[in-house]
């Protein structure tokens, strides 16, 4: 690899990045189909360099939410059981399936997010869990929110139910590369009520070990190329921190109709490609 | 359970949420940024050397003997392996602390955890 594709490279991560966590979907939604598509690059190699750096973003990113006491341990490793069983699932599928048949997956992954990113509305407060509900497990979680203060206490409820769709965020996780936070932030936050800060800080958390267990698969069955991998998880980690810094600057209507064509785009080229036409 | 045992509990189990935290943020600091230095220091004498990274990894059981010899591939593959690792070595410090605690079911919840990674790593074993 010559020193402008690898410039070339870190500019795309980074920017894959920037803008994956500006729309809170993580840097790989981007990267896997640019690397494939634009830096020809086997699509299973550009999945297991996303999903390393969805573990390096996690790694490095999580202490903070931790520390803030953001982060609910004790539920996080409740619901990795069924996620990186997912995610497993997934891994495996993705190494297994045939090429054409991956990309004609992705690309439709693409295409409904673009769908239901279009379609997304403003879903309003959602209640937060009661504090003295029933909690078995303790999994009670408590921290301090706001310029006041105000310490938010609750506890999650239907704990069970999130089950089977954490371990779909997983299955998700392991085919793509992506992180699993679209799928496990709803989950916590409108099933199990558990308030959006703590839900995104928990998937945050939760998200480096669900894609380790797929990364792993990939690693091993040598889909690991460490040269774009490196330099993906440097660009995906800048790209993070600049994303994280301009998502309250930028108009969030403009920037989901920028994505949405971005999106489309991406996924009909990778059909056309699934294809043999491109 | 009156206010007072309430308060007790409460204070007990905060002191043991304090402890799990606390390592599980070492365990991140640590894993990541050993695994920083462990892949610049491969790219590094990659570059010095004259020896290009491949564009494959070498095979798990072969990672660790290749970075002792100080081959760049080795030292930058044993540097993503172990970023690999970094959350199930906190699951590990998490069973430990929750042994310590006889928190069963999360002693549980954390085996199960860690056969899943033995699983996956098992699963890709060429």
């Amino acid at each position: 690899m010559g020193i402008a594709e690898v410039i070339a490279l870190i500019v795309v991560a980074a920017g894959a990045g920037t803008l994956g966590t500006m729309l809170g979907l993580g840097g790989g939604i981007f990267l896997v189909p640019i690397l494939s598509l634009v830096f020809d690059i086997p699509l299973r190699s550009a999945i297991a360099a996303s999903a390393i750096s969805v573990v390096a973003n996690s790694v490095s990113g999580s202490r903070i939410y931790l520390q803030a006491r953001y982060t609910n341990v004790r539920l996080a490793y409740v619901l990795l059981v069924p996620t990186a069983t997912g995610a497993i699932v997934g891994g495996v599928l993705a190494t297994s399936m045939p090429l054409a048949a991956l990309k004609i997956v992705f690309a439709t992954l693409l295409i409904t997010i673009a769908y239901i990113m279009v379609r997304r509305r403003n879903p309003g407060a959602i209640p937060v869990a009661r504090s003295r509900a029933p909690d078995p497990l303790r999994l009670i979680g408590r921290y301090v929110d706001g310029p006041a203060g105000d310490v938010v206490t609750y506890v999650p409820r239907r704990v069970r139910y999130g089950f089977p769709m954490a371990s779909l965020g997983g299955v998700a996780s392991g085919l793509f590369g992506i992180g699993g936070g679209p799928v496990i932030v709803p989950v916590m936050n409108l099933l199990m009520r558990v308030p959006v800060k703590a839900a995104a800080s928990t998937s945050s958390f939760m998200v480096g070990m669900t894609a380790s267990a797929s990364a792993l698969i990939y690693y091993s069955r040598g889909h690991v190329d460490p040269v774009v991998t490196v330099i993906s998880v440097a660009g995906i980690i800048v790209g993070a921190r600049v994303g994280a810094r301009l998502a309250s600057k930028l108009r969030q209507d403009l920037l989901v109709v920028l994505f949405v064509v971005v999106l489309t785009v991406l996924a009909f080229s990778m059909y056309l490609d699934a294809f043999g036409v491109l | 359970m009156s206010s007072r045992q309430q308060q007790v509990w409460d204070r007990v189990h905060e002191r043991q949420r304090r402890t799990l935290y606390t390592w599980i943020v070492r365990i991140l600091t640590g894993g990541f940024w050993s695994s920083v230095t462990l892949i610049v220091a491969g790219v590094l004498v990659a570059l010095v050397g004259g020896r290009p990274l491949g564009d494959e990894v070498a095979p798990l059981v072969d990672v660790v003997p290749s970075a002792l010899d100080l081959n760049p591939q080795g030292i930058v593959d044993l540097g993503i392996l172990l970023l690999l690792f970094t959350p199930s070595m906190y699951v590990v410090v998490s069973l430990v602390i929750f042994l310590r605690q006889r928190d069963r079911m999360f002693v549980v919840v954390c085996c199960a955890l860690l056969a899943i990674v033995m699983v996956s790593v098992g699963l890709g074993l060429r």
